[in-house]
């Protein structure tokens, strides 16, 4: 959607806006399509997501500034009728408008256009599948089919996320007096044509001249499966029977151990204050994905950490390092870059049953930690994402002057051939902004040529792990991210 | 040479080694060539030549440690009789011993083969061509021919070169008391077979049993135009008397047009010799890429850059307040203050060549006030500098040793008006480095859309020199620009 020859080269003014006010898997891109396809209606998607539209679009415009940037869509997006369109999910648009409130003034006035769906089952269960397959779209599928599988607590924590979604929208809609335009996604799939004449009636624009739009069509994802899973749903939910909200994914880790014996269920107060990463109201996909590489990370490593001085780049908010002391550690240096990590780690390392003399704290870059550290102080370096934060030869060069005797990575990995390391903008970076950091993520083969002669690298087997379902940590199914463990030589 | 196929199947142990002393084109590929294909000698090859086998080894085995790589090349390449060849050139066989005293104690006992080729005219024809042409033996060739031209200064060069490792094998062999089993080019194309079959029963092989083995051929290069040059070279030295073509004390400035546009100088500061004549003695002490004895070849390189890089662009270093990044010997430095600029910082964590670039700057009357070397690493050294105001900074030899965008980062907060960047270039999509082992450690050459990504980020505007516009037709020491492999950037601050 973020194509340049989806640009409108009118010029027309903008005269009024309207808000698709979504919640995931409600039908809204569809929906989207369709008013796209009626050419009084501009092109609404989804542009203020920042791991999607808005991600496009930036790169597109080198937009120095949120300003800019819609300014920049208005004046590209807005059709002949002059009618600008979007649509966002509620943390989304909130997200947004924290960083530029004038937003909906620029926009002004704004219709609002809410979507929902009455089967919350059945949005869940999309849901559900969509995280298992990492496909959004119908535009997405291509290629051997993933393999699904039916997993009761993802769609039940997927059912409260989409909740939590739509009372976002209804509480914020609530407070600001705002009366939107309602419609459901029930409605919209029995009369398509005539969902979309309501909207271009209610925004009055049905005399206006029509634009010219090739926007790419989209399909229905929904299938058998779907049917089922909502049916298994229902059944196993009778009665009353609460869905679970957060337990926990089976997973070999806890199978072994015994399930109240997991890290997880015994620390479930940090674990619940930890805080969020990734782009869900619940965050329960952080959880899922932050179980997994506990265990690859933690779990599998278990006779390497027992007894061992460990060195935590990055904590977490201490969760690493608690997690390694958990599993043996003799004691525990911690690396914070930032006062807020600083502190939660703090916080979270005095509630904890730990002795304070096995974790020390440290508020420092990591290079000048490491410059200061004396060789064999440490046994284990735990290095979460910091490959792709350093400059790499030289982080090797020093842990060959440390020679820890296990160095543990969990990192991203690029794609392609050779020893290569590509390069990429993260964070919501507005050109010239301080704000985007550049982030270096290495190849494969770059990680076995800086290992040398020093260290023996091999890499902890995610395939093996007995995983049943993949929602939330793709990139390890793919190779994208990957959990190394280097052995001096 | 350095394929892990021609590897032999299983390690054995080092029985005894041999060396063959060598100098440029003497016809040692094809001794090595036939001596390997014997199954009874290893695999005698350049595993100490820093310009082709030693990096490429260096990156199969994933180790720049030298006692690591000897152990690593004895685990492959000794047969199964326990022979271990090496060949080796003098002035790559004493940089790598400096490097690394134990390696003959590691060889032992070793055999010294000494290969020469009489016809010296011959030898230094083969090499200027070799050196024009960038290809070293037959697997190089292929695609177009490159332009040749007679160059008798360049030959001249060669000729001295050649001499040069000759008599620095000799010196050697006699200081340590060796003597070496002699070997002629002439016997060798004369009659190879008695040769190899004179170096079996040297090291005592001829009852082994040989091992099969594949080895690349090696064919002779030669052809028409090096009869033609070495008729034409002994004809003009004999109407001379038998002197040197011309004065070449130092190597002559790169064939280039002569065209309106390259810059006036300035009447009022006009030197009165070119500037690497002036500094003849400075520029011979850069650090040479060991690509041979003399240097020469060195300076030819150096000097060529210097034309494109600093006189082709005078009007960037006017005036101008310039940062000279790892200024190393300081040539560059002065190359900068020679060509105006009003004052040079010039960073060098080494601090033996911050000390000679000073006396050197010293003895020659540099004003003092005109420039500054930091002994420092880089980047605390750039932040250190941050309220100097720099109009240039200038980075002709470092870029692939840095993490590049920690420093753009630390560029930016400089806020110069122009860069140049001078840096070895990759392929591939997207931004990226590329990495690579090299003797010093792990470098990483940039690519293309790298440098555009770097530009976009940190307010830069892009250019390049475009080294095929300057005339150039004779591309020796020079071939990595030519074949874009390596380029010269000049970045404009955007605002």
């Amino acid at each position: 959607m973020t194509d340049a020859r989806l640009d409108f080269t009118h010029g027309t003014p903008m005269r009024q806006s309207y808000i698709v006010a979504s919640s995931p898997r409600s039908g809204s891109t569809y929906f989207c399509r369709l008013l796209g396809q009626s050419g009084l209606l501009g092109t609404p998607s989804e542009v203020l997501n920042p791991g999607f539209d808005l991600k496009g679009f930036k790169n597109r415009f080198k937009a120095s500034s949120p300003a800019d940037y819609i300014a920049e869509l208005i004046s590209r997006r807005t059709a002949k009728s002059g009618v600008f369109g979007l649509k966002a999910h509620f943390e989304n648009f909130e997200g947004f408008l924290k960083e530029y409130p004038a937003l909906l003034d620029v926009l002004s006035p704004v219709t609002y256009i809410y979507i929902n769906r009455r089967d919350r089952v059945a949005q869940a269960v999309s849901m559900a599948r969509a995280l298992q397959t990492n496909q959004w779209s119908s535009q997405g599928q291509e290629g051997k089919k993933p393999e699904l599988r039916y997993n009761r607590e993802l769609i039940a924590n997927a059912m409260k996320e989409v909740e939590l979604q739509d009372a976002g929208w209804l509480n914020w809609f609530k407070a600001n007096n705002i009366t939107p335009f309602r419609l459901t996604y029930e409605d919209l799939l029995a009369d398509p044509a005539g969902t979309v004449q309501r909207v271009v009636e209610h925004l009055g624009v049905q005399d206006a001249e029509r634009d010219e739009v090739k926007v790419p069509p989209v399909e229905k994802q929904g299938d058998d499966t779907n049917q089922e899973w909502i049916e298994r749903f229902r059944r196993e939910t009778e009665g009353g029977g609460d869905s679970q909200l957060g337990a926990p994914p089976a997973d070999a880790d806890s199978k072994r151990r015994g399930p109240s014996d997991h890290f997880f269920e015994r620390h479930d107060r940090l674990i619940q204050s930890l805080p969020k990463m990734r782009d869900s109201a619940t965050g329960f996909l952080d959880l899922i994905r932050l179980r997994h590489r506990y265990n690859a990370v933690i779990g599998q490593n278990r006779q390497l950490l027992r007894g061992a001085r460990v060195l935590d780049l990055i904590s977490y908010a201490g969760f690493w390092s608690l997690a390694a002391l958990d599993a043996g550690a003799a004691s525990v240096v911690v690396v914070e870059t930032s006062q807020k990590n600083f502190d939660a780690a703090r916080k979270n390392f005095l509630q904890s049953q730990f002795e304070a003399e096995r974790c020390k704290l440290l508020r420092a870059k990591i290079t000048e930690v490491l410059k200061k550290m004396e060789p064999k102080q440490i046994d284990v370096v735990l290095c979460k994402r910091y490959f792709e934060h350093c400059y790499l030869p030289d982080f090797f060069s020093e842990l060959c002057r440390l020679q820890p005797k296990y160095v543990i990575v969990d990192t991203k990995v690029a794609l392609g051939e050779g020893a290569l390391c590509r390069f990429s903008i993260t964070g919501k970076a507005w050109k010239g902004a301080r704000s985007g950091k550049i982030v270096s993520t290495p190849s494969h083969k770059s990680i076995v040529l800086l290992c040398g002669s020093q260290f023996h690298w091999r890499a902890v087997d995610w395939k093996a792990m007995d995983i049943a379902d993949w929602a939330g940590i793709q990139d390890y199914a793919d190779g994208s991210h990957r959990t190394y463990v280097l052995q001096q030589e | 040479m350095t394929d892990e196929r021609l590897d032999f199947k299983r390690p054995t142990p080092l029985a005894k080694s041999y060396l063959i002393a060598s100098s440029y084109r003497c016809g040692s590929s094809y001794l090595c060539w036939l001596l390997w294909k014997t199954g009874l000698l290893g695999a005698p090859s350049e595993v100490l030549n820093p310009t082709s086998e030693l990096p490429q080894f260096i990156n199969r085995f994933k180790t720049s440690d030298p006692s690591d790589y000897i152990t690593k090349i004895l685990e492959r390449r000794v047969s199964r009789n326990g022979i271990f060849g090496v060949k080796a050139h003098f002035h790559h066989f004493e940089a790598y011993q400096k490097q690394y005293p134990p390696l003959l104690k590691r060889l032992a006992p070793v055999t010294y083969i000494y290969i020469s080729r009489p016809d010296k005219v011959a030898q230094a024809v083969s090499m200027a061509k070799a050196l024009q042409s960038n290809r070293w033996h037959s697997r190089m060739e292929g695609g177009p021919k490159p332009t040749l031209h007679y160059d008798p200064e360049m030959i001249a060069n060669c000729l001295d070169d050649i001499e040069e490792q000759d008599l620095a094998w000799r010196r050697w062999f006699k200081a340590h008391e060796v003597s070496p089993f002699e070997v002629s080019y002439n016997d060798l194309t004369k009659d190879a077979a008695s040769v190899v079959r004179g170096i079996v029963e040297l090291l005592g092989v001829e009852n082994d049993e040989p091992e099969e083995v594949y080895v690349p051929s090696v064919e002779k290069q030669g052809d028409e135009t090096n009869h033609e040059w070495i008729e034409r070279y002994e004809r003009e030295t004999a109407a001379r008397g038998g002197s040197r073509p011309a004065d070449v004390d130092t190597a002559s400035p790169p064939s280039r047009a002569k065209k309106d546009s390259s810059p006036a100088p300035q009447p009022s500061q006009a030197p009165a010799a070119h500037f690497f004549d002036r500094h003849n003695k400075f520029a011979r002490s850069v650090p040479a890429g060991a690509a041979s004895a003399t240097g020469f070849f060195d300076l030819i390189r150096l000097r060529r850059r210097y034309e494109v890089i600093v006189a082709g662009n005078r009007n960037l270093f006017q005036n101008a307040r310039v940062l000279d990044v790892m200024s190393g010997p300081g040539f560059w430095t002065l190359a900068a203050l020679d060509a105006g600029a009003a004052h040079v910082v010039g960073v060098e964590p080494a601090a033996t060549l911050v000390d000679s670039a000073n006396k050197y700057f010293i003895k020659n009357d540099i004003s003092s006030n005109s420039y500054q070397f930091v002994n420092s690493e880089l980047f605390s050294a750039l932040e250190n500098l941050e309220h100097e105001p720099f109009d240039l900074i200038f980075c002709h030899d470092s870029l692939e040793q840095l993490d590049i965008s920690g420093f753009f980062t630390h560029v930016k907060r400089l806020q110069p008006k122009q860069l140049i960047l001078d840096t070895g270039m990759v392929s591939g999509e997207g931004p990226l480095v590329r990495f690579s082992l090299s003797v010093d450690g792990i470098i990483g050459y940039p690519n293309h859309q790298l440098i555009m990504f770097l530009c976009d980020t940190f307010d830069f505007k892009w250019r390049l020199v475009d080294w095929r516009a300057q005339g150039i037709s004779d591309w020796t020491g020079i071939h990595e620009y030519e074949r874009d492999h390596r380029r010269t950037y000049i970045l404009d601050r955007s605002s």
